[in-house]
């Protein structure tokens, strides 16, 4: 029975308050089980006789000046207290050896405490020096407030092992509230399991006020946290006060990779049938403390697995990535609607085709040139220099890809653009770059476009000059007639813009033609020819040209920066680069002095530019339009939107914009990092009625009209706007209730429905308009809206939420005027009162609107739907009685 | 003057003990000239070689075509539809599911209805039935079929729907009121201008109406002339996530078609029109996800350019800056 153990003697006699931890190990001295000399030190006799791997202790402990007094033991495991307990157990051998009837003994299943720091010990446990210490230096027995030890038995062989599985062991509260002391300490149950939602109650029952935080597992597979925080009327009164004991898991309280790994754990299961309410398992965060669960709860795998299902078909959580795809597949680009009219203003963007390597790119400039080359090697030359460009959307695209152009035009036709000009590269029969010319016609994409004869040398500078010519355009008048062979295939396409059936042909630099006028008559005779009432010559103002007369052209088209004006500013712009040679403009000038251009004698389209800077490719050299931005942008477009309308002839009503793609010079519409879609919707936006209307201040602001009127109108409409976005605010504003808006009445002739009651059922209405109800008599005016919130119940029916309810006022006549209710919410203080879990109250809220509703006395009833017919509903009669006036 | 003849589009699958009278009530329209295309989707009961019998009879004297077709495989409603709209001859079209049935005088009335308004597209009140109806002083609640809670009082909240907003146009965005492709009569011209019904298993009704919505503003006439016949409920509940998708890319259809231009039915929900009203719908209904996405404008969440945050769009800057830039002096050109 007593261990021979030797000790040293020192002892300290009185209790002593808690120690620090450090010190804790250095001066705890264990005490011994002899019994004799009893009236000396130690004061304190015992010892640990069993210690078992499945945490059962038994041994016993007295104190000699006090030895009938129980004492209380605490078990530390490292500096952890882990558990504590009293002795009070009858021990027969120690009550006779002391000749006293002492109850010394203790025999217990160790009952973790409460607040056990478990992952703390488990942590400790863990560490190299408690891996190689021997058990008994890992434990300790100590007699609280005091520095005493009990020994415990060589016979206990146990090691640090079976002590890590015991402290990790689940410990399994109580799951009732019988027995309460001043321990504290969780109690609590899992009692109910009904279409996937969890619930049960749990309570700490040393501070129940507190809220518990539950982990719910599934196997090991973690489902989530919830808290005790409803109220359960059971616990409450058993604890005699008010308390929130309940606690509540539903599916949509998942997230999609926990709900992935509860549907895994099911599977598994579903294949290997048991008692699926086995694998779960609900436990207090930060303890070991789990909850029993009742056998109440039976589900099995399959049944849980179902509601899963429907749960997150419900939300689409776990399908989202599949909805993703499916999205973007039933997206994709279908017929689209035809948008413009012959009367609308028609938006055409140039396009450059120069996006995919060719072999003489390849040979001249080094493999796999394009675009993209020069455009990722720009780089800013002074502060607030936008390069370099990154484009966003589409990426660094390769034309050879038909996924691009197709998005392109995807693209392209949401946001208004109604055609490409296509640039039509041929050198003296060389054709270049026809690749997204081809395609568009062979796939007919659902997209207008014509042809711009981008007829000039192409040399190393790409500015037009002509040193170092790498593909030389040597226009002899044969060669420029053979040109129209090698377009009129074009034509053809219905998607090819015609006036009047006459297709649209634009010729970059007019005057490189050995005889232009000559040239173009021919070429009208040739188009004839294959059938077309004529040819329509347009010439870009590229170069200083600006004449169709001269050439025979016509018509012009614009080709900002071609003709634009403005000062240079670079003495303005800060951090300049040294060797910067180029010359900056101010974007917002060009913009103003564009508006202000007069309109020539001659047909001319205009033409705009979101931004223009050549940086990329001539580098230092190079020009730069700065202070661009989507916003002038948009209105210098919507300027020329609104003049093309004015001037115009219909079906003829064209826009340029300069570009759609060209990266090089900075000028283009495609989204790209620093601006995104704005430039885009720029576009959209300038083909509006309503700035094409404000364009019209503008024009007349500067036409020189200076009446105050003008400036007037575009303040009053820009307050207008604003005072709009404000008041959508409020109009948005999710927390204003009902959402679902007024509910109008219709008439329904009375006996169409099948009204069923349903006994003990019943209504309440909370309050009207907001204010309780004193009067249940209720007179309004039929212009009036009445807000009606209250509950209702029908004993037998599950109220889920699809279930649709109405208002009904019934009268005299031989029509019932019903509405629907859209806004439903729960109400748990009501709820509290039925015991009932099935029986489910309703709350409702409406906000109703009597204008179709005839003059009269009505009852007021409130109609549930019923699964079983749908013809059918429950009535439930409210004490309202309205009069409408 | 010539009556227009009107194309009826029976796709039909597995309906054998519903399709005559289906035909039937086709049969027995007021209104005198009709074709009849009948589209079996591979059944694998006997209605197709029901219709087939019975339109080998004097039956079918009363129609001016008839167009028989079997699908080769089982392909779905709009596969039918399409295929249906294809062969049509008519100047209008009118659709039934092959287990419902038309009043006599619907044909008629709708024809009236698109003639007086000059919509192209027009539906009615529906009312339903079933055969099956739950035995009578059952108390076990298997004994009764259940039904799906969105054919509850069905007619009545046609109605209800369709009060609810101020045009057919908003309460057609939060679900199609017509209920059912059936419930349809439509010029062809229009059906054509869409393109037909788009490949979505549940909602490509809504997606048609709402297409068709922005082309033409639909009539609905206030008379039950439609026969819904209802069916106890297959939980769907499992594809339920695919009728989400499903409705996403209806909205944002919508919602894409009518940003690329000014609707040509000026009756059609737009931004520009309905200006807030607008926008306030879209929130309140919970679609500012779909509308913000359409519309070029990312939400919390999604990923913005440095600049697309900062800055609001439509705030009429550029013009206020023009406005200045042009007080001061011009440059010479």
């Amino acid at each position: 029975m007593s261990s021979r153990i030797e000790f040293t003697d020192a002892m300290v006699d009185q209790p002593t308050v808690e120690h620090e931890i450090a010190d804790l190990e250095s001066s705890i001295v264990p005490t011994t089980g002899k019994l004799d000399n009893l009236s000396e030190a130690p004061a304190y006799r015992g010892v640990v006789d069993i210690f078992t791997a499945e945490g059962r202790v038994d041994g016993w402990c007295l104190s000699t000046s006090d030895p009938t007094t129980p004492v209380s033991i605490e078990i530390y495991i490292g500096p952890f207290k882990f558990a504590e307990f009293m002795t009070g157990k009858k021990r027969a051998d120690i009550a006779e050896a002391v000749g006293l009837p002492v109850v010394p003994g203790f025999s217990n299943e160790i009952e973790q405490q409460n607040h056990a720091d478990t992952e703390g010990i488990l942590h400790f446990l863990c560490e190299p020096k408690s891996l190689a210490a021997p058990f008994t230096e890992l434990v300790l027995f100590r007699i609280k407030n005091s520095r005493v030890a009990l020994p415990m038995s060589p016979r206990i062989k146990l090691s640090r092992d079976d002590l890590f599985n015991l402290v990790s062991k689940p410990q399994i509260i109580k799951g009732s509230l019988d027995a309460l002391d001043s321990k504290g300490g969780f109690r609590g149950a899992v009692d109910r399991q009904s279409q996937g939602v969890i619930s049960g109650w749990c309570v700490n029952t040393g501070n129940p006020d507190f809220p518990v935080e539950l982990e719910i597992y599934l196997k090991d597979a973690l489902l989530g946290v919830t808290t005790n925080s409803e109220p359960r009327k059971d616990v409450s009164e058993l604890l005699k006060g008010p308390v929130k004991s309940g606690f509540v898991f539903k599916p949509e309280d998942m997230t999609a990779t926990t709900l992935a790994g509860a549907m895994k754990v099911l599977s598994e299961a579903i294949e290997a049938p048991g008692k699926a309410a086995q694998m779960l398992s609900i436990k207090v965060r930060g303890t070991n403390c789990h909850l029993p669960v009742l056998p109440t709860v039976t589900f099995t795998a399959a049944d849980l697995k179902r509601y899963y299902d429907e749960a997150t078909a419900k939300l689409g959580s776990v399908a989202s990535n599949q909805r993703i795809g499916l999205v973007e597949e039933l997206m994709s680009p279908t017929k689209s609607r035809a948008v413009t009219t012959p009367d609308d203003v028609k938006l055409v963007a140039f396009y450059l085709p120069q996006f995919h390597p060719f072999s003489e790119n390849n040979e001249w400039w080094g493999e796999g040139f394009t675009e993209w080359t020069n455009v990722t090697t720009a780089r800013a030359y002074f502060e607030g220099h936008d390069q370099p460009r990154i484009p966003s959307d589409l990426g660094y695209y390769d034309l050879r890809l038909d996924q691009i152009q197709e998005k392109q035009i995807d693209l392209a036709r949401r946001y208004g653009v109604s055609a490409f000009c296509y640039y039509y590269y041929s050198f003296s029969g060389t054709k270049l770059m026809t690749f997204p010319i081809d395609r568009h016609v062979e796939k007919n994409y659902d997209m207008d476009f014509c042809l711009c004869w981008a007829n000039e040398n192409w040399s190393r500078r790409w500015d037009g000059s002509e040193s170092d010519v790498l593909m030389s355009q040597t226009h002899t008048e044969l060669d420029d007639l053979a040109f129209i062979d090698n377009v009129i295939p074009y034509f053809s396409s219905e998607k090819y813009i015609k006036f009047d059936g006459a297709p649209l042909l634009l010729v970059y630099r007019i005057s490189l033609l050995a005889k232009p006028a000559q040239t173009i008559e021919n070429w009208k005779r040739k188009v004839r020819a294959a059938g077309f009432p004529d040819l329509h010559v347009c010439m870009a103002e590229s170069f200083g040209l600006t004449d169709p007369n001269e050439f025979g052209a016509d018509s012009t088209c614009q080709f900002p920066p071609h003709g634009v004006s403005a000062r240079e500013i670079n003495t303005t712009v800060a951090n300049i680069d040294k060797g910067f040679e180029g010359k900056i403009y101010d974007y917002i000038e060009v913009a103003a002095n564009e508006v202000r251009r007069p309109d020539p004698a001659h047909t001319r389209f205009r033409c705009a530019m979101p931004s223009w800077d050549n940086t990329s490719r001539k580098g230092k050299a190079g020009n730069v339009f700065h202070n661009a931005s989507p916003e002038v942008f948009e209105a210098w477009l919507s300027v020329l939107c609104a003049k093309a309308k004015r001037d115009l002839p219909s079906g003829k009503r064209l826009v340029f914009v300069n570009a759609w793609n060209e990266w090089g010079e900075g000028a283009y519409l495609e989204p790209d990092r620093l601006n995104g879609h704005r430039n885009l919707k720029a576009v959209r936006a300038a083909l509006t009625t309503s700035n094409m209307l404000l364009s019209e201040s503008l024009i007349a602001q500067a036409e020189g009209a200076t009446e105050p009127e003008d400036q007037n109108a575009m303040q009053l409409v820009a307050t207008l706007a604003s005072v709009n976005r404000r008041l959508l605010q409020f109009a948005t504003d999710y927390s204003s209730l009902p959402t679902g808006g007024p509910s109008p009445f219709v008439p329904i002739p009375k006996g169409s429905i099948r009204l069923q009651k349903v006994e003990n059922s019943f209504c309440n209405v909370d309050s009207l308009n907001g204010r309780r109800v004193t009067n249940h008599e209720v007179t309004i005016v039929r212009g009036q809206k009445l807000g009606v919130s209250g509950w209702v119940r029908v004993p037998g029916v599950n109220l889920i939420e699809s279930l649709p309810v109405f208002v009904r006022l019934s009268g005299s006549g031989d029509h019932a005027f019903i509405a629907s209710i859209y806004d439903r919410e729960t109400r748990q203080d009501v709820q509290a009162y039925y015991s009932d879990p099935n029986d489910h109250v309703h709350g409702f809220r409406c906000s109703l609107d009597f204008f179709s509703v005839a003059p009269g006395i009505y009852h007021v009833e409130i109609l549930v739907g019923s699964l079983g017919d749908t013809n059918a509903v429950y009535v439930v009669p409210t004490k309202i009685m309205l009069i409408i006036a | 003057m010539k009556l227009p003849l009107v194309s009826v589009i029976v796709p039909s699958y597995n309906h054998e003990t519903y399709i005559l009278e289906c035909l039937k009530s086709i049969h027995e329209q007021t209104h005198e000239r009709l074709e009849l295309i009948f589209i079996d989707d591979n059944s694998t009961d006997r209605t197709f070689d029901f219709a087939k019998a019975l339109l080998g009879t004097a039956f079918s004297k009363r129609f001016e075509n008839i167009v028989l077709r079997r699908n080769p495989k089982n392909s779905g409603a709009h596969i039918s539809l399409n295929v249906g709209l294809d062969l049509a001859e008519g100047d209008y079209v009118a659709i039934i599911n092959s287990d419902d049935r038309f009043r006599p005088r619907r044909i008629e009335r709708l024809l009236n209805a698109v003639s007086e308004s000059g919509s192209e597209f027009a539906f009615t009140a529906v009312d339903t039935f079933s055969e099956s109806r739950s035995k009578a002083g059952s108390d076990a609640s298997e004994a009764t079929p259940a039904f799906p809670e969105s054919l509850i009082l069905l007619r009545v909240r046609q109605l209800l729907n369709i009060a609810r907003d101020p045009t057919l146009g908003y309460s057609l965005l939060r679900q199609n009121v017509a209920i059912s492709t059936g419930n349809f009569f439509f010029s062809r011209r229009l059906a054509n201008d869409i393109g037909g019904f788009q490949p979505l298993k549940y909602c490509h009704d809504w997606d048609f109406i709402l297409q068709a919505l922005v082309r033409t503003q639909p009539v609905f006439v206030d008379e039950v002339l439609y026969d819904y016949r209802l069916h106890p409920t297959n939980s769907f509940r499992s594809l339920q996530h695919l009728a989400q998708v499903e409705t996403e890319v209806v909205l944002r259809r919508f919602f894409r078609a009518i940003l690329m231009g000014p609707a040509p039915n000026p009756k059609c929900p737009s931004p520009q029109r309905d200006m807030g009203n607008f926008e306030a719908f879209v929130a309140k209904a919970y679609y500012s996800k779909f509308w913000a996405k359409e519309g070029g404008n990312p939400l919390e969440g999604e990923r913005v350019t440095a600049s697309s945050a900062a800055k609001p769009t439509g705030t009429l800057s550029g013009f206020r800056i023009l406005s200045e830039a042009l007080k001061g002096a011009q440059q010479v050109v």
